[in-house]
């Protein structure tokens, strides 16, 4: 009989489901996707719902459930000492009753036996998380996870893999980076633990001004012992009631005008840059020093939300000569794998991965072709050539097609397309149609040839650039820079296509692969509206594409017009 | 002659409006995953979850017009502004008749509002706004009328009171001075929890430094 074992994560944000069968099958699936509310942070009961509609007796079949964190751990970790504010204590009493320490009462509304409910530690679901998508097995393997908060702590680094794993060093939460990177997007006018891409963007307009003052004053990294100081006159971590940003900060560095351009602020904008800088040093010295010390290592794995960060990724691989990966899904919404991970390993059970190492772990993406009075398929004679056609036009189309991808970004399964050499294409796309901020430049996806002649890069980490896990900049001399989808720093987070690649070849719509073969550049982006979760359904697809005024769908290598 | 009534000034908190007409968005569309074998009847339901949407576009406009800056992250905002905490979804087929009943309510409620504003601002632009979003709902009130008619008439009889009541006992506010005790209650009582108890009754000594202290632990939530 067919067994299950299913890992949870959810209460912060993101919330997640990944289902494990005894036969190598793995589903993932984000609670957004179902809910349609983005950044969804409630315990998932739409995509358990799914998940139990989808798979017959599904209850009668889960060993365990697994959730990411230890919930009472996390919950006693920060705001419970004496002397902070009244409005810290009134928070937590409220997250108290929100929080997934009542993971088994609400796994039991959904479910109605639950044999055992097991708890993974908070950063190690990030790391079974790498271990699991990245597949590289390898005793010898460092793992570094730093995120903003989770049981107590905002980071530790590990070495080794499965059960053989060892506790080199933890960061308390008064060292986030995480936390001091959502202070920094609160204080630029943006959502916090939402916006943090914007701000990474915004780096790219800015001087590395402040940076010696904030290594001086603001972030410390302390070479022999490894960690890492932040300066809580400037930032305070620890009282919810109170800004993450404090006065001493704003004395420094001033505060926002709302009736500017954020891109007219140059102070606020060198600030991003600075911190942005500093903690790409401070990261970069960590794995350096730790190098040294574990002179063995052969990969580095890295992990937690602060891992988001494609820049910061980036210069790590482009400075560091050694395999350094980030996995398609380093934040919390990933870490449902981990944990499902984690009880395989705690029940001895070795469900192997038949999908292998892809971000593509989510459901299979519904055919559209029934629904003929949402869509209607076009009579083309050659969709090859209609498809350049658009492109040629500047035109924009969506792709709907092969499995759903589990991490933020889209790979060509649930994708909007241009022709990324085009600069009114993108800008239509970008500005118009998905109505982001204009310092938000769209990747690019090209063939693994045109990265070897253009650009310089750790041909050890090549993978991040599968999933768009790092920026990579050109070589020097290489007029290419005045392609529109460089950003103002002439970096690019591009998706590289492989086609000696099996994932590549398995997932990426065949006529996609094509252009990209042929030299195609393809401007990609989410199927989306900005702020909203990715299309999952055909539905979806259809609310969509009527709000972004998208015409073109291409789904297998059939291309249909949305009614 | 009778002199003409004088407009008041209504006091219209956009963000929450954007929100809620967001989650109303969210729950038609929710709605018309039920109707997968009734194509013409999804499509209709989709194009009004469209609507909505738009109208959350419309007072999202205004809200940015007043140079504001969202200070609460958008799921927040749905969830607790844009009231999906108290939606009825996921749920059941079974359930089609309550979920209709609650979306009609919650149209009649949108018609009603829109009237008010009507009524009482002075604004131009936001009343052709809701010109446009009152056309709109009834439009929406009717097609719901319409499939509720169908249903058994006891049970959705039943059904609107009920979703009806609910609606009035969420949005009645608690009188203000027991609403100030309950705060004050509230801040005294939280003050005594963490004042009293010793800091160490915090504290969790549990340990991860290799898989076997993990294994150990592993049914623990600490």
């Amino acid at each position: 009989m067919k067994e299950y074992i299913l890992g949870i994560s959810y209460g912060h944000h993101e919330s997640s489901c990944c289902l494990f069968s005894s036969d190598g099958g793995v589903e993932y699936i984000r609670e957004e996707w179902i809910s349609r509310v983005k950044n969804d942070f409630r315990f998932p009961v739409f995509s358990l719902n799914y998940l139990k509609n989808k798979h017959l007796n599904l209850e009668d079949k889960i060993t365990a459930v697994c959730l990411f964190e230890k919930p009472l751990k996390n919950w006693l970790g920060i705001g419970t000492k004496k002397g902070l504010s009244i409005d810290n204590y009134l928070n937590k009493l409220k997250q108290f009753k929100k929080s997934d320490i009542y993971f088994e009462k609400n796994i039991k509304k959904v479910f109605n036996k639950i044999p055992n409910v097991l708890y993974c530690p908070h950063h190690l679901s990030h790391l079974y998380t790498s271990e699991y998508l990245l597949q590289n097995k390898d005793p010898n393997t460092l793992n570094i996870i730093l995120d903003a908060y989770g049981d107590g702590l905002s980071g530790a680094i590990y070495s080794g893999q499965g059960k053989s794993i060892k506790l080199l060093k933890e960061y308390k939460a008064s060292s986030s980076i995480g936390i001091l990177y959502s202070g920094i997007t609160e204080w630029c006018g943006f959502k916090p633990n939402e916006d943090e891409y914007k701000v990474m963007a915004l780096a790219g307009y800015g001087k590395t001004k402040f940076a010696d003052f904030i290594k001086k004053n603001i972030i410390q990294f302390n070479e022999t012992t490894l960690d890492i100081t932040i300066n809580s006159d400037f930032f305070n971590f620890e009282d919810s009631g109170k800004g993450t940003i404090k006065e001493s900060f704003i004395e420094k560095f001033g505060t926002l005008e709302n009736n500017k351009s954020i891109l007219e602020q140059q102070k606020i904008l060198d600030c991003i840059c600075s911190f942005q800088y500093t903690i790409e040093s401070i990261v970069i010295s960590l794995i350096n020093k730790l190098l040294l010390v574990h002179k063995d290592t052969s990969q580095v794995f890295l992990s937690g939300g602060v891992f988001h960060n494609s820049k910061l990724v980036g210069e790590i691989t482009r400075k560091i000569n050694t395999k350094i990966l980030v996995s398609p899904s380093p934040g919390d919404s990933g870490s449902s794998i981990g944990a499902g991970y984690f009880a395989m390993l705690c029940l001895n059970k070795k469900y192997s991965n038949k999908k292998n190492d892809n971000p593509f772990l989510g459901p299979k993406i519904p055919s559209i072709e029934g629904y003929s009075h949402l869509f209607s398929q076009l009579k083309v004679r050659d969709t090859y050539v209609k498809i350049l056609e658009i492109l040629a036009n500047d035109e924009i189309f969506a792709v709907f097609s092969g499995y759903s991808e589990i991490g933020p970004r889209a790979l060509l399964s649930r994708s909007l397309c241009c022709n990324a050499k085009s600069k009114i294409a993108l800008e239509r796309l970008n500005i118009k149609i998905k109505k982001r901020e204009s310092f938000r430049p769209v990747a690019p996806v090209f063939h693994k040839k045109y990265l070897f002649e253009n650009f310089e890069f750790n041909s050890e980490s090549i993978q991040n650039s599968y999933w768009m896990g790092q920026l990579i900049w050109p070589k020097e001399n290489i007029e290419i820079k005045n392609q529109p989808f460089f950003h103002i720093d002439s970096s690019v987070r591009a998706q590289v296509y492989d086609d000696e690649v099996d994932l590549h070849k398995k997932y990426i719509p065949e006529l996609l692969q094509r252009l990209l073969i042929e030299g195609h550049i393809i401007g990609n982006t989410s199927l989306n509206i900005a702020g909203d979760p990715m299309v999952f359904l055909p539905e979806d697809l259809y609310i969509n594409c009527k709000r972004l005024d998208i015409k073109y769908i291409l789904q297998e290598d059939c291309l249909y017009e949305v009614l | 002659m009778r002199p003409s009534k004088k407009k008041k000034k209504i006091e219209l908190d956009w963000f929450k409006l954007c929100f809620t007409e967001y989650a109303s968005g969210i729950e038609v569309f929710h709605a018309a995953l039920f109707f997968k074998n009734d194509k013409n009847s999804q499509k209709r339901i989709l194009d009004h979850a469209l609507d909505e949407y738009r109208h959350s576009q419309y007072f999202y406009n205004l809200y940015k017009e007043e140079g504001k800056i969202e200070k609460i992250s958008s799921p927040h905002a749905l969830v607790n502004y844009g009231g999906l905490s108290k939606s009825p979804f996921p749920c059941s087929k079974e359930k089609l008749t309550s979920i209709c009943s609650y979306l009609y309510i919650g149209e009649i409620r949108a018609i009603e509002f829109g009237k008010k504003v009507k009524e009482n601002c002075e604004d131009n632009n936001i009343l052709s706004i809701f010109e446009i979003i009152d056309k709109d709902e009834n439009n929406h009130a009717a097609g719901l009328k319409k499939f509720l008619d169908k249903q058994n008439k006891f049970s959705v009889f039943t059904k609107v009171k009920l979703s009806a009541i609910k609606f009035y006992f969420s949005d009645r506010k608690t009188a203000k001075l027991v609403s100030k005790l309950q705060h004050k209650a509230e801040r005294f009582f939280t003050r005594l929890i963490f004042k009293i108890f010793p800091a160490s009754i915090f504290e969790v000594n549990s340990s991860s430094d290799n898989f076997e202290s993990v294994f150990n632990n592993k049914n623990r939530m600490s």
